[in-house]
């Protein structure tokens, strides 16, 4: 068996599957309701567990009664600090969390101390309540910025220089002389204050956005249980089963062969489904009690451990020349972590630049991104990982730069946008990128240009926003391609379906390899017993990384077959090729073999099966934390822009998205089917994100965790389908899979700003804040019209 | 948890025996879809629930020569997509379409929606600018409540404990006379950051001969804008006079800052939506 890596250079016009809107794999399964979640499995005897937590935001456990709990009829057993692990966890950049409060402190309402187990969830649930928790309560502290203050009376985490970096920590900094912060990024590029000496004017604007969940239907869900062997196994709707298998060894001090992780379809993921606290509790009360537990949070609960994403204050400085040219761009971003970030926002102070750091050409850049903690529940990864916040804060400057030049936005855009060979804020080269024909489409299907007219107490605008987005070269793809003797192909892969189609894309992938339909194609995964390594669905990298590990793995795996086929046909394996469950001569297509035969004829000399594997991964050059450069952080860029019309109307502040448009620049797409699937969905999330969703919290207890107030769109505050225009103009990356690039996490990204540039080309009203809701909309067009 | 017991009646007369035997312990649930929150967040921890949506001849909705009337077991999706009540009481149609997504309105009913006395409920101040009755009725005999007297506070009704409400009347209209609802929200079906009805009847030279203005979601209960129908009284309403209603409309209005705005937004929209409401109950009088 031989492991391969390739680059693929095929013209598009040579591919017969990828780049067709094919339909899902998993299509037929989820619409008749066959398909299997975590929550759907059910086991004889097993045991449901719930948590007691914490009502204070801040405060030290003097002492946990559990009698009366413990003396409770079907409660069977608790788990206490005590029997916790004392390890930290988390991913990316900074491992302050814990399974259980073993250093006696919690930091946010909601805070798991213990775990209660019961034969039913009701039980556990009312025994919860009989647990006894003496706290001494601590000063708390719940804004950002006062957090972030050199003489903030409160340290939330007064041992967080003791704290390791995740697994992929290494772009940012821990910051020891900020008691409250947890994490920093720093660009310096080029030299800000010579920039801004030779800027004729400068704008300055501060910008902040709101706290936000992920909405997803399926809610946190994990079992437990010991096999026999001494194995843990823990099945659960989350993904990255290798990344969990490994966190869990890890937190428990298991061997790699004792820890099993399984997964099923998971119902949503948006970022949120990828931090490993749930199944650390659950898997402490399966061992501890030799049962099966299951824990099952409600939607309320979801929220406290839902790693939501992070509200922002954010800084933004340029200076321009007067012909339109940016010359200098600072930039102050905190982030507001809540107790803790290990769930994946330690990251985002590098994250909220992945937006903005490749749009156009800046030659003098200073950025200092910073996670602070706060008292507030804790924040995590949501799709973009922070980038869609960072964008809101520069694509809103943008015009605001355009307008103090007296430009128009497009020709601003335009004049500084990143062309070939420029180099992103973080010093790399940029090389394959359409961001110029992402706009320029983005404005030709909006119409900009066109005053578009308003009705009544209603007036239009129109906005446009840009982004890149960096996928994450965070660790290798493995797999494996069985050639089966029916002819069809199975494909076993370590990462996830969350929902976003990667079962449909790597059938694509491997049906383009073997020149047979998707519906010949099988995908395993799920399953660390038997699928094999990867990452996790996670920073968009899906496409790119298990992508190509596919296409090798079909590669290696056709290799064999040609070289069985050539044994028997009396031909050199160079002489052949595959289709339709066939393997011919190229050069005499008549001559030709059905791989059932191939596998009747070789099985008497041990060929039961051939297994191909392939792998890929991406090597990162050095990276320097003092200036955040590096010669090829990310493996490719990405664009997409957005037009926007939006209707405001005057006397409520109600804003109605009307059109959107989009300029993709994915270089040679996949499936464009899935790509506006995508896209649509990202703008309704968007809508929602920008205009109704804000996780309120009230001295960090939540107001709105529920979805009644917790505001998603329906259908009625979505624009119709046919309003939702997209155009893929990018060229083939002829280092990407087939020539494409990824997607997913940037369909939300320049929403927001595009959105806030149309509220101002109606209105004369800038947004600031994000949500804009209807009532900050209608105090801003109030202030407007009182200073006019 | 809450543990209670579910009974189901074969009949008004057992409902009636079970509601007087667990007298303030029991809660009736009809569609439920007002009730469950409300038993969720432990407001009402009641031992019993009567259940009695499966009681037959309380599900109609009857337009005769007096009026309109419609059965407690009527939901809102019946009275959505009533032909005679989108074509005589469009104002009640229009509602309930924004009230609750489809599935609460396919299970809760109307006259459920007004015992439970939600401070934004959509049909109570509808049903008020009508002038609407309710039916109540228990083992000791029957009797009518005008909604004028119903909605005491907070969650609160005239309804006592024993009693099953049985159906809302509505009172058959002056000749021009005219009804608008309109609530502000911040989706479609959500409920109201504020809302006003108003009912309006003219005469031939078109000053307003009769109105009826309630305001929901910006108060405890209901709250009527006597001052404001006042200043109607007589007129011919113009702009200016709009205005001034609506300046008196909010002047009642007693919100407070919560998940849906602040006061002060909500006493804004108040004068929105009770322009626009006004004129649009003065439009239809003249129409009809």
């Amino acid at each position: 068996m031989t492991q391969t890596s390739v680059v693929l250079t095929e013209l598009p016009a040579q591919l017969e599957v990828v780049g067709k809107g094919v339909p899902r794999v998993d299509a037929l399964d989820k619409v008749t309701g066959k398909a299997k979640y975590t929550g759907d499995f059910r086991e004889q005897g097993m045991l449901f567990a719930k948590l007691v937590r914490s009502p204070h935001p801040h405060a030290n456990i003097k002492n946990i009664d559990v009698s009366a709990a413990l003396a409770y009829p079907g409660v069977k057993g608790i788990v206490l600090p005590e029997d916790a692990p004392d390890r930290r966890m988390g991913y990316f950049a900074t491992c302050d969390r814990q399974v259980l409060p073993k250093d006696g402190r919690v930091r946010y309402v909601g805070e798991p101390i213990a775990v209660v187990v019961a034969t039913t969830s009701e039980i556990a649930e009312e025994a919860v309540a009989l647990v006894r928790v003496d706290y001494e309560a601590l000063p708390a502290i719940f804004d950002a910025e006062e957090a972030m203050s050199p003489d903030c009376p409160v340290a939330i985490h007064p041992m967080k220089h003791t704290y390791s970096k995740g697994s992929a920590g290494g772009a940012v900094q821990a910051v020891p002389e900020i008691p409250n912060a947890a994490s920093r990024f720093k660009i310096r590029k080029g030299d800000v204050e010579k920039g801004f000496k030779e800027a004729d004017v400068i704008v300055e604007n501060r910008f902040t956005v709101a706290r936000v969940g992920h909405g997803r239907m399926e809610k946190y869900i994990a079992d437990a249980w010991m096999e026999a062997d001494g194995t843990l196994v823990v099945r659960r709707a989350k993904k990255g089963i290798w990344r969990d298998k490994d966190w869990l060894c890890q937190l428990f001090g298991l061997p790699a062969s004792k820890v099993r992780v399984m997964e099923s379809y998971i119902g949503g993921d948006f970022g949120g489904k990828g931090w490993v606290a749930f199944e650390g509790l659950v898997a402490l009360a399966a061992m501890k009690l030799k049962r099966l537990v299951r824990l099952e949070s409600t939607r309320e609960e979801d929220f406290h451990d839902g790693t939501m994403a992070p509200g922002a204050v954010m800084y933004i400085k340029d200076g321009l020349k007067k012909d339109g040219t940016i010359v200098a761009r600072e930039t102050t971003m905190i982030l507001e972590g809540g107790g803790y970030t290990g769930g994946g926002s330690g990251q985002s102070a590098l994250c909220i630049h992945n937006g903005i750091l490749a749009c156009y050409n800046i030659p003098n850049w200073k950025s200092d991104g910073y996670v602070a903690y706060t008292n507030n529940p804790p924040t995590g990864t949501l799709r973009g990982v922070d980038a869609p916040r960072g964008s809101w804060a520069a694509e809103s400057q943008m015009d605001c730069d355009a307008h103090a030049l007296g430009m128009d936005p497009l020709e601003f855009r335009l004049k500084n946008v990143a062309r070939e060979g420029d180099t992103c804020a973080l010093g790399q080269v940029l090389q394959h990128i359409s961001p110029r024909e992402a706009i320029e489409k983005a404005a030709e299907l909006i119409q900009w240009g066109a005053k578009s007219e308003g009705d009544g107490d209603w007036k239009r605008g129109k906005g446009l926003g840009l982004a890149n987005y960096g996928v994450a070269p965070m660790a290798p793809s493995d797999v494996l391609v069985k050639v089966i003797r029916d002819g069809t192909i199975e494909v076993r892969h370590g990462t996830d379906e969350v929902g976003q189609g990667l079962n449909t894309v790597v059938a694509q992938l491997a049906a383009e390899e073997f020149k047979i339909k998707t519906d010949r194609v099988k995908v395993i995964f799920g399953d660390t017993l038997t699928a094999p390594w990867d990452y996790s669905s996670s920073a968009s990298r899906c496409t790119w990384f298990t992508g190509n590990a596919t296409v090798a793995a079909a590669r290696d795996a056709k290799q064999q077959l040609f070289m069985l086929a050539g044994k028997r046909m009396g031909v050199a394996a160079e002489e052949l090729d595959t289709r339709d469950g066939r393997v011919f001569c190229k050069t005499a297509p008549e001559k030709s073999i059905p791989f059932s035969d191939l596998f009747q004829y070789e099985s008497a000399i041990g060929h039961g099966e051939i297994l191909g594997k392939g792998y890929y991964r991406y090597q990162r050059q050095p990276f320097d934390p003092e200036t955040g450069q590096c010669a090829n952080y990310y493996p490719t860029y990405p664009y997409l822009a957005y037009g926007v019309e939006a209707a405001v109307n005057t006397r409520t502040g109600e804003v109605r998205v009307l059109k959107v448009s989009a300029g993709v620049d994915v270089g040679q797409p996949i499936n464009i089917k899935m790509i506006e699937g995508q896209i649509e969905g990202g703008i309704v999330m968007a809508i929602g994100q920008s205009l109704l969703e804000e996780v309120m919290l009230k001295n960090g207890v939540h107001v709105n965790a529920n979805f009644g107030t917790y505001r998603m769109p329906t259908v009625m505050e979505s624009p119709y389908a046919a309003n939702i225009k997209v155009e893929s103009v990018g060229k083939p990356d002829p280092t990407g899979l087939h020539g494409g690039k990824p997607l997913g996490e940037m369909v939300l990204i320049p929403f927001f700003a595009a959105l806030g540039n149309a509220i101002y080309d109606a209105t004369g009203v800038r947004m600031t804040h994000s949500p804009m809701t209807r009532e900050s909309v209608f105090w801003g067009l109030r202030q407007h019209a009182n200073a006019h | 948890m809450l543990r209670f017991e579910v009974l189901h009646p074969h009949d008004l007369a057992d409902a009636f025996d079970m509601l007087t035997q667990h007298e303030g312990e029991a809660k009736i649930i009809a569609g439920g879809q007002g009730l469950m929150p409300v038993l969720k967040h432990r407001q009402l921890t009641p031992r019993q629930l009567v259940n009695i949506r499966n009681l037959s001849d309380l599900d109609y909705i009857v337009d005769g020569k007096d009026g309109l009337r419609i059965g407690a077991l009527t939901t809102h999706q019946a009275v959505e997509n009533s032909a005679i009540i989108k074509k005589r009481w469009p104002v009640l149609a229009e509602m309930e379409a924004r009230l609750g997504d489809i599935q609460t309105r396919n299970w809760g009913t109307l006259v459920g929606n007004v015992c439970q006395a939600s401070p934004t409920g959509d049909p109570a101040p509808v049903l008020l600018a009508l002038g609407a009755c309710l039916k109540v009725a228990s083992n000791r005999g029957e009797r009518l409540i005008a909604l004028d007297d119903f909605f005491l506070d907070y969650q609160k009704t005239a309804l006592k404990g024993v009693e099953i409400a049985l159906e809302i009347q509505v009172p058959k209209q002056p000749a021009r006379s005219g009804a608008a609802y309109h609530k502000e929200s911040y989706r479609w079906t959500d409920s109201p950051i504020a809302s006003v009805a108003a009912a309006v009847t003219l005469d031939e030279r078109d000053r307003v001969k009769g109105a009826r203005i309630f305001m929901q979601a910006v108060c405890p209960a209901p709250i009527r804008a006597r001052q404001a129908e006042d200043l109607l009284a007589g007129q011919q309403v113009n702009n200016g006079l709009l205005d001034q209603v609506a300046q008196a409309t909010a002047g009642v209005a007693c919100p407070i800052s919560d998940v849906y705005g602040t006061a002060e937004y909500k006493m804004e929209m108040v004068k929105v939506i009770t322009r626009q409401v006004v004129s649009q109950a003065i439009k239809q009088a003249q129409a009809a």
